[in-house]
C-alpha cells in the first residue's frame, strides 16, 4: 500500500529518474491518456459488437465489432482481444505507483479483476493456438462462457474493470481531503500546498 | 502569500473553488455520458435476451443486470463526491 502520511517527498531531478518513475510522475498524465484511449479502443469494439447483436440483429458470428469488420482474422485467432487484456493488464501494473490512498485502492481493484479477464483470454488464445478447443466446443471457450454467453460475458468483464479504474482517476484528479496528490505528477486538478512556505 | 502548486506548476493563488467544482463536474459528467450510453446498450442486451431463445438467457440477463447495477454504483460514488470546506480553501488537512 502507498504512503500517504502527508509527508512530502522532493521528487528527484527527470534525468535521475528511472522510466518507472517518469511514467508514475512527470509522464503520469501524459500515460494515463494513452491508456484510457487505448481503453476506449476496446470499449468501442465491444459497445459496436453489442450493438450490431442488439440492435441491428446481425448474427452472433457475424459481429465482429469495429476493427473485426475489415480484418475478421483478428477476431477468429483471439489476437485482438487477448492483445487489449494483456496491454491493459500491463498498462494497470505499471501505472499503479502513481495513485496513491483512496486512488490507488480503486486501481488495484481494476487491476485483480483485469487480472482474472486476461486468465480468461489467455484460456481462448490458447486454445486457438492448440487447436483444440475444451469442453469439445465449435469454438474456442473461456471458464465462465459455460454459464454466460461470451457478448454479455465480456460486457460484464470490461464494465467491472473500467467502473473502479475511472473511479480511481476521478480520485487521482480530485483527491479526497487529507489525501495528498502525488508529489511527483501533475494530474491532480485541485490546489496543493507545497512543502515550503514563504 | 502561501506558496502552492496548481496542475504541477508553480503559483501564489489557489484556484477558485468555483474553478475546480466546474473541472470536477464536467469530469463526472464525461463519465457519466459513457456510463449512460452502457446503460442503453444493457437495456438493449435484456430487451434482445427476452425477444430470442438463446442458451444461457439467465446467465447472460445475470451479467447483463450486474453491468447495470455496478454503472449505477459508479454514478453514485462520482456524484456523491463534494468539494470539502478545506478543499475550498486550497489547505490540505495532511
Amino acid at each position: 500500500m502507498q504512503n500517504f502520511s502527508g509527508v512530502c517527498q522532493i521528487p528527484r531531478p527527470i534525468a535521475e529518474q528511472s522510466w518507472m518513475q517518469r511514467i508514475n510522475g512527470p509522464w503520469h498524465k501524459q500515460s494515463l491518456w494513452i491508456y484510457m484511449a487505448i481503453v476506449l479502443a476496446h470499449w468501442a469494439e465491444h459497445l459496436a459488437q453489442a450493438t450490431q447483436v442488439y440492435v441491428l440483429g446481425w448474427p452472433i458470428p457475424d459481429s465482429r465489432g469495429v476493427l473485426g469488420i475489415w480484418f475478421p482474422w483478428m477476431i477468429k485467432s483471439e489476437a485482438l482481444h487477448y492483445g487489449y487484456a494483456l496491454v491493459m493488464l500491463i498498462g494497470l501494473w505499471l501505472l499503479r505507483k502513481g495513485f496513491v490512498g483512496q486512488s490507488y485502492r480503486w486501481w488495484m481493484i481494476a487491476f485483480w479483476i483485469q487480472f482474472w479477464h486476461h486468465i480468461e483470454h489467455a484460456i481462448l488464445q490458447s486454445q486457438v493456438l492448440l487447436h483444440h478447443n475444451l469442453f469439445r466446443a465449435p469454438v474456442p471457450m473461456s471458464l465462465i462462457q459455460l454459464i454466460v454467453p461470451r457478448v454479455e460475458l465480456h460486457l460484464f468483464y470490461n464494465t467491472i474493470v473500467f467502473i473502479p479504474m475511472v473511479i480511481a482517476m476521478f480520485f487521482h484528479m480530485f483527491p479526497l481531503p487529507g489525501e495528498e496528490a502525488h508529489a511527483g505528477c501533475s494530474c491532480a486538478w485541485q490546489t496543493r500546498h507545497a512543502t515550503v512556505a514563504s | 502569500m502561501p506558496v502552492v502548486h496548481v496542475r504541477g506548476k508553480r503559483a501564489t493563488q489557489p484556484l477558485p473553488v468555483s474553478s475546480e467544482n466546474n473541472a470536477m463536474n464536467l469530469v463526472r459528467s464525461i463519465i457519466s455520458g459513457f456510463l449512460f450510453v452502457v446503460l442503453a446498450v444493457v437495456t438493449a442486451g435484456w430487451r434482445w435476451t427476452m425477444l430470442h431463445t438463446i442458451p444461457h438467457a439467465g446467465g447472460a440477463r445475470v451479467a447483463l443486470s450486474l453491468c447495470g447495477v455496478a454503472a449505477c454504483i459508479c454514478l453514485c460514488v462520482l456524484w456523491s463526491v463534494r468539494a470539502t470546506p478545506a478543499t475550498k480553501q486550497g489547505q490540505s488537512t495532511t
